[in-house]
């Protein structure tokens, strides 16, 4: 093996190490490699003390039980149609009690922020995303920060703001490491990945526009969140596609 | 003279291909048993082939059948945990088929990857991830997590919790699901779970067919860009539904009122009730046709 080993091939040698799925008597390439080569060896090195930090870390962060369905149900029960008459011939943005608007708001703003706290929990989780850790430390920071301004005046656009610069932030890091991973993956699997994302581009930039045109539109901007959170399911999927 | 030299040109072409044959069939056979930790997690990779993984009241691991002469089968860990794959011999080469059946302890948490292989679980819950094989689930599982790119998924277990994805691949929800979420990109999506109390569905360009009960107290979302969200109920289906499209268009065949046209001149909504208590339904498209029918 002359060359370097992939960040792939370097979890599957930790994994082998922890979990001793192989006897040190076995031919193992990928040690030998380790053995022989100062450069990957010094990454294995860093790869397994953050491996160590990782599993110091609590196994699971979860919000309590029942509060993702009462924040669902609530936001729910405003069904936002971008403010226009509709059927009832009510408008629900502005026929609303103000306590009403504000309670949507807190309850989105803190949808925001569970969402991004399960969203990096699973990131963090992912201990074989080496050099993340930093940016991701930062991102949960934010999400508690959001979640602290959700109890004061967060008002939901702000909210969808917030949301709007982590995901950017998160899908910057995903396509960093979609790109580092590209050589390990079929080139059948690489196109499939692109194919969908273009999709789900186009469908981003539509929604863009759209919203340019509206921006009032909360519809629009639901939309265009769901579409951006799609995209960082497919990306966060594509990682395990090497 | 002619015809005996015939003959034995054709018999050794024959033993030739039979070696050729016999080569190519041949697998190395495997038999892994441990004992496990309640709720013990298993980790699997198997990259092309099939995986049936069968979860069992026993408290024991069970590994059977066979993988390509190219392929080497690994497997560690202790009661707490396990982790077991299939890789090539060589580096880089080619995955060749291996067929496992997995029997696991139905408390445990199965994690299993794959490239091509199909993966089909019956009566166990965990996370499982195809390429561009495909995914089934059924028997009666706690949370359950299913992947696929181009491969489609199909959950027709009894479950607490599914999560869905694909890219290309459609999707389908049946049997009794209490919470589930579903999406795709360009990929459709089929639902008629019953007992659905959550669920969250969508796509990007593919269409979503929904034809499950509305359940009382349940809460329904639907997502779409350019696909379309087509919802066929039960004529006893009750709830409150908040549809709307930015550019598409609402075909209501559920209720006489008619969808109110956007603020730009595109586009619909309608906000309206049936019958009482019921489900809370929202339905948003971009663009993508909404069609509201009776079964």
């Amino acid at each position: 093996m002359t060359e370097h080993l992939d960040d792939e091939q370097l979890n599957t040698l930790a994994d082998r190490m922890r979990l001793r799925t192989r006897l040190e008597s076995d031919a193992d390439p990928l040690r030998d490699h380790i053995a022989t080569c100062s450069q990957c060896r010094d990454r294995f090195g860093r790869l397994a003390k953050l491996l160590n930090v990782a599993e110091a870390m609590p196994r699971r962060l979860e919000p309590p039980a029942d509060l993702w369905p009462s924040i669902r149900a609530s936001i729910e029960e405003r069904p936002i149609t971008g403010g226009q008459t509709v059927a009832h011939g009510v408008s629900l943005n502005t026929h609303q009690p103000w306590h009403a608007r504000r309670r949507v708001r807190v309850s989105l703003a803190a949808a925001a922020s569970v969402v991004m706290a399960i969203l990096f929990g699973t990131h963090v989780g992912d201990r074989f995303n080496a050099g993340s850790r930093a940016s991701t430390e930062a991102t949960v920071a934010t999400s508690s920060t959001a979640a602290r301004r959700s109890t004061s005046e967060i008002v939901s656009a702000s909210a969808v703001t917030t949301f709007d610069t982590v995901d950017q932030h998160a899908e910057e890091e995903l396509l960093a490491a979609l790109e580092l991973r590209r050589s390990a993956l079929r080139p059948s699997t690489s196109a499939q990945i692109d194919s969908s994302l273009r999709v789900i581009d186009t469908a981003i930039a539509e929604l863009e526009a759209a919203r340019t045109r509206d921006p009032n539109n909360a519809a629009i901007r639901q939309l265009l969140a769901v579409s951006r959170a799609r995209k960082l399911e497919l990306l966060k999927q594509a990682q395990n596609a090497s | 003279m002619r015809s005996h030299r015939s003959v034995s040109i054709a018999l050794s072409f024959f033993a030739v291909s039979v070696s050729f044959a016999d080569s190519a069939s041949a697998q190395t056979s495997v038999e892994r048993r441990m004992a496990l930790n309640p709720g013990a997690a298993i980790k699997g990779f198997v990259p092309a082939g099939t995986v049936r993984i069968i979860g069992w009241d026993r408290d024991s691991l069970v590994i059977t059948g066979s993988v390509a002469p190219s392929e080497r089968f690994y497997f560690g860990g202790g009661r707490a945990g396990v982790k077991f794959g299939v890789e090539a011999r060589s580096a880089g080469a080619e995955s060749q088929p291996s067929r496992l059946v997995i029997h696991v302890p139905k408390s445990s948490q199965v994690s299993m990857k794959a490239v091509s292989a199909n993966i089909q679980a019956v009566d166990a819950s965990g996370w499982f991830y195809t390429v561009g094989g495909s995914i089934s689930v059924a028997g009666r599982v706690g949370e359950v997590e299913a992947e696929a790119m181009d491969g489609s998924v199909s959950v027709t277990a009894t479950a607490r919790w599914v999560r869905a994805r694909t890219a290309s691949g459609t999707l389908r929800l049946t049997g009794d699901i209490e919470d589930a979420t579903a999406s795709s990109i360009t990929g459709s999506v089929f639902i008629s779970s019953s007992g659905l109390a959550r669920g969250q569905f969508g796509s990007v360009t593919g269409d979503i067919v929904f034809t499950a009960p509305l359940e009382e107290g349940g809460v329904f979302s639907f997502d779409n860009h350019s696909g379309s969200v087509e919802l066929r109920l039960a004529p006893s289906a009750a709830g409150s539904f908040s549809v709307t499209t930015i550019s598409g268009v609402i075909e209501n065949a559920l209720v006489a009122a008619r969808p109110a046209g956007g603020q730009t001149g595109r586009g619909q909504s309608i906000v309206f009730r049936l019958g009482s208590g019921g489900s809370h339904v929202t339905i948003r498209t971009f663009k993508g046709t909404i069609r509201l029918r009776s079964r």
